[in-house]
């Protein structure tokens, strides 16, 4: 990436050779958009990503461990797929002995830190599939950070027994 | 000087005979890994509709251990992972998994149809029984086991979640509630305590 950039930079040092136009003209847009990526792409990373299938059209959760890499805090706010028309964020809680849910909006993560999505805290709220789901099918899942960065996740699909 | 040692020996036999008798004594009551509940609990009764639409009580399940779960379908976490972790304990007994019953009684049987319950419990196993009755009848076997639910406000398309308390009660083949688990419990702890109870009889 950095190499790209150099090149980005390196355009007007060779106005005269119109090959080295070209050249360079291609490295700059290929260095844009590595660039455009990197912005966009939190340094965050994904693993364990998983969805318990349920019969029936109900809503299922999706699980996942995610770890900031980064040097910022970063903050999940919310998660959409082609193959759900509705996420919501959830953490299950519970008040004056009942199990509830609670529906939330942003997760702040320190640099370093892991969060868990895991059965009886946070999930995300599956509803709606576009199609009917099988296990061992694989659905991406991007998740959404603050500050317009997101990460499409491979989430794969297991039985009602998943843990 | 030998006849005293016979005397001890006359004398110790006896007592460590009865020391063994009461380690195993103490052995067998050995704490269980869930709650006991023997006593406390109201014995297993109702009377409900299965997932197959035929009306069952209490005395349908006699000669099983039966694990009786409030829950409802639509719940997207909590519920299943209880079952997942319900099912896993009875993969744990091997054959004798057929000995217990997983009853999960709904706590929202206007969604929960019949239909419903049946593909949701042929999910979790051949062991899992799902159950419905009208508002009373669930209410009326909630307050006998003091279980806490509440529908929640629906959104703006209608859906809602239901707050249920989460524990899981467990009654010998007798019908007798004989222990309490909840969402915490681990797949081997549950084990551990129903091979136990298969055992005892």
């Amino acid at each position: 990436m950095t190499q790209s950039r150099r090149q980005f930079l390196s355009i007007p040092v060779l106005p005269s050779n119109p090959g080295h136009l070209v050249r360079a003209g291609i490295a700059a847009i290929l260095a844009l958009f590595v660039c455009t990526v990197a912005t966009a792409a939190p340094s965050v990373s994904a693993a364990n990503a998983r969805i318990r299938l349920l019969p029936a059209d109900l809503p299922l959760a999706g699980y996942f461990d995610l770890v900031n890499q980064g040097k910022q805090p970063l903050t999940l706010v919310g998660a959409s797929s082609p193959a759900f028309k509705m996420i919501h964020m959830h953490l299950s809680t519970e008040q004056n002995g009942k199990s509830t849910m609670l529906l939330i909006e942003g997760i702040e993560m320190n640099p370093g830190e892991t969060l868990h999505f895991t059965p009886g805290s946070y999930h995300l709220m599956l509803m709606q599939p576009v199609k009917p789901l099988q296990i061992d099918d694989q659905v991406p899942i991007t998740l959404k950070f603050s500050g317009n960065q997101s990460l499409e996740v491979m989430f794969k699909v297991q039985g009602a027994g998943t843990q | 000087m030998p006849s005293i040692m016979k005397a001890c020996n006359r004398w110790l036999a006896p007592v460590s005979v009865a020391l063994l008798a009461g380690l195993v004594a103490c052995q067998q009551q050995k704490p269980w890994a869930l709650r006991d509940i023997s006593g406390i609990v109201a014995p297993l009764e109702f009377h409900l509709t299965n997932q197959d639409g035929q009306t069952v009580d209490a005395s349908s399940y006699r000669g099983k251990i039966v694990l009786l779960y409030f829950g409802y379908t639509h719940c997207p976490d909590v519920c299943p992972a209880t079952l997942g972790t319900l099912a896993l304990a009875l993969h744990r007994l091997g054959p004798d998994a057929d000995k217990v019953r997983v009853l999960f009684v709904s706590v929202d049987p206007a969604r929960d149809t019949q239909a419903v319950l049946k593909q949701y419990v042929d999910a979790f196993g051949p062991q899992f029984v799902g159950l419905r009755g009208s508002d009373s009848e669930t209410e009326a076997m909630s307050r006998r086991y003091r279980i806490a639910y509440s529908r929640e406000d629906p959104d703006h398309q209608g859906n809602y979640t239901v707050a249920h308390s989460n524990a899981v009660f467990i009654f010998d083949a007798k019908g007798n509630a004989r222990l309490l688990g909840g969402s915490d419990d681990k797949a081997d702890a549950i084990a551990q305590d129903l091979k136990r109870l298969i055992s005892a009889g």
